[in-house]
């Protein structure tokens, strides 16, 4: 009995040893990480040697066909293993090979045309947003050289690779006398043309700011309808031809400011008008640079804010979205296995209750690698689902063991079936949009609600639109194979 | 190997013993619930239960192999020793394994490591019962070669 109880004691001690590859893997992360709270590029490359010499399956998931290791797999893993252990390490505490600094210029161009004037006059909030924003360029660390610009019916440079004093010589210190001094023809903002300009600028080694108003300018005796569908093909076509030729994304930025000055209506009528205005801030670069700016935040630190964002993103490449299936919530049952393969196996529709004959499963989504605002994943119709029964609702991922996810996808059915569901986002014009644009602006000195829009706003995005989304609107794709 | 001793714990472990959550624990959810990835406690606690059910019989029938140790009573004394060493052992490594950290989205408690010691007692008994029925081994003991259940 006594050397029986031995054994036993020696069998739980020895299983206490036992550990699979991937163990001894996670083992050795948390001791690199308990020295100095990060993994530095040495540490990291004997992880990537332990996994790379192990015939262990379950690391299979980390290695490519050719045995090179899957970074982002295996980087999300340590990530989401240490937060399972309560250890706190952020992504940029581990050493990565991608983490090579790419810099490029930034070319900013502000619209001088006079109806830019009350956005100036004074110490206004646009003069600080910009003057922030472009400080916030300049010391990101992704700026090679900052080059600014004034823009109207041509190009006005003013600073290449410009310091800390031309910012403010730029922006802040400005005045309407100022800004008429510094030149061109400012009567008219032929918007289609100040986008052909600046997209000839944007190349993967240069980032574009428009700043402007936006605000369209038909001028007298001109059909005003006919001119903003004109401006809308022609800036469709600009945007379109671009599209051939890089992987441009646009990032669509809404302030307000306070104004005061002449304000030009849609017949290029003088009105004074003191309050506040609409601007937006455009930024033209492809994937990496808007991801990386959108990585530092530096949209989201603009002093006072922004009102509204939208990306606008090519099609072409459609991009798979990081998730996982949840054991739970979820109505009737399936099984755990196959879930890691996006798979739902045995699926039984609810048997009792409330939810009788409903089948529904969660979802956990990372969108925080996305460009659009978090927001926009929030919202269903901007969802499609290859199987229309499917209703999906979309909340912010609150549950901090998921904290890898910043979506909760739930979908539910009363009519189960065998079937490969695919979920779709999709790029879509935003309300605000709509909500912020005029049709007629000749009596905004009255209107409050004319006020806080601007003319033709919807015709230029969705000219812009109608180039990104022409063929596909489908930005992300998750897939899901359901078995019954 | 995996997949056998899966299939055999849960065949009814899962349904009388234990939820469906330790079932994929045991498994071998990772603590990150990425897969099937992390220890495979079934596996293990399987294996610990056949080499002990060979060792507990073959103290009796080979090692000590006494004529004053091989009755039907005697055979039943080892046998509960034997499940309750294998009830001792499995609750203590799921429990231990539970308290080591487990996949959030599973919900785990002590009484479902109770329930897979009492199902891992059931199956070492199980083994003991087949073991000593098959009397190819059996034969090479001299005093308990015709210990069984129903014929001391």
């Amino acid at each position: 009995m006594i050397k029986n109880l031995l054994l036993i004691l020696c069998v739980v001690l020895l299983t206490g040893c036992l550990e699979t590859e991937l163990e001894i893997i996670t083992n050795k992360a948390i001791q690199f990480v308990t020295n100095d709270n990060k993994i530095d590029a040495d540490e990291y490359a004997s992880l990537e040697k332990m996994i790379k010499n192990s015939d262990d399956s379950s690391l299979d998931r980390f290695k490519k066909s050719n045995k090179h290791l899957k970074e982002d797999v295996f980087r999300n893993y340590l990530i989401k293993y240490f937060k399972a252990k309560n250890i706190t390490i952020t992504e940029n505490d581990i050493w990565s090979p991608n983490n090579k600094n790419k810099k490029f210029n930034i070319n900013v161009f502000l619209e001088n045309s006079s109806s830019m004037d009350g956005y100036v006059k004074g110490i206004t909030s646009f003069e600080t947003a910009i003057y922030n924003l472009l400080g916030d360029f300049k010391i990101s660390g992704i700026c090679d050289s900052l080059n600014l610009n004034y823009i109207n019916k041509q190009v006005y440079i003013q600073n290449k690779n410009a310091l800390s004093a031309d910012i403010e010589d730029f922006i802040q210190k400005l005045e309407p006398s100022t800004f008429k001094a510094r030149g061109g023809d400012r009567s008219v903002s032929d918007l289609e043309n100040i986008f052909k300009t600046v997209l000839n600028t944007v190349n993967k080694k240069n980032v574009s700011i428009l700043v402007s108003d936006f605000v369209f300018s038909p001028g007298k005796n001109v059909n005003a309808q006919d001119y903003l569908n004109n401006q809308s093909v022609g800036i469709k076509i600009d945007f379109a031809e671009k599209l051939n030729r890089l992987d441009l994304h646009t990032m669509v930025v809404k302030l307000e400011s306070n104004f005061n000055g002449t304000y030009y209506d849609k017949k290029n009528t003088p009105i004074n008008y003191s309050g506040k205005r609409p601007y937006y801030v455009w930024i033209f670069g492809n994937r990496t640079q808007i991801e990386k700016i959108n990585e530092l935040k530096i949209i989201q630190k603009i002093k006072g804010g922004y009102l509204n964002k939208l990306v606008l993103q090519p099609t072409k490449n459609k991009r798979s979205t990081d998730f996982k299936i949840l054991i739970r919530p979820k109505i009737g049952e399936f099984i755990s296995d196959g879930l890691n393969k996006k798979m739902i196996l045995e699926a039984e529709s609810e048997n009792s209750g409330q939810n009788k004959q409903s089948f529904g499963f969660t979802l956990a989504v990372n969108f925080n690698k996305e460009l659009q605002d978090q927001s926009y994943y929030l919202n269903k119709s901007n969802y499609s689902t290859s199987n229309k029964q499917y209703e999906l609702t979309s909340e912010i991922n609150i549950n901090p063991s998921l904290s890898a996810y910043s979506h909760i996808l739930k979908l539910k059915t009363n009519n189960l079936s065998s079937e490969s569901l695919q979920i779709d986002v999709l790029g879509k014009i935003p309300k605000w949009v709509y909500s912020s644009s005029s049709n007629d602006d000749s009596n905004i000195a009255f209107d409050l609600d004319e006020q806080q829009k601007t003319f033709g706003l919807k015709y230029l995005i969705e000219g812009v639109s109608d180039a990104y989304y022409s063929k596909s609107n489908i930005l992300n794709s998750m897939k899901v194979l359901i078995k019954k | 190997m995996k997949t056998l001793f899966s299939g055999m714990y849960d065949w009814f472990g899962t349904y009388l013993f234990y939820s469906k959550d330790m079932g994929d624990h045991l498994n071998g959810m990772d603590i990150t619930c990425t897969d099937f990835i992390g220890t495979p406690w079934y596996m293990i606690v399987g294996f610990i239960m056949l080499i002990l059910t060979l060792f507990i019989y073959a103290i009796q029938y080979h090692i000590y192999d006494k004529s004053r140790f091989n009755k039907k009573h005697h055979l039943w004394i080892m046998m509960f020793v034997n499940l309750l060493l294998n009830f001792l052992v499995a609750t203590i490594l799921a429990s231990n394994s539970v308290k080591e950290g487990y996949c959030s989205e599973l919900s785990l408690t002590t009484m479902d490591c109770i329930g897979f010691g009492i199902s891992n007692a059931i199956w070492s008994f199980i083994f003991h019962f087949i073991i000593t029925s098959i009397t190819v081994f059996r034969r090479l003991s001299i005093n308990c070669r015709n210990t069984t259940f129903w014929k001391p």
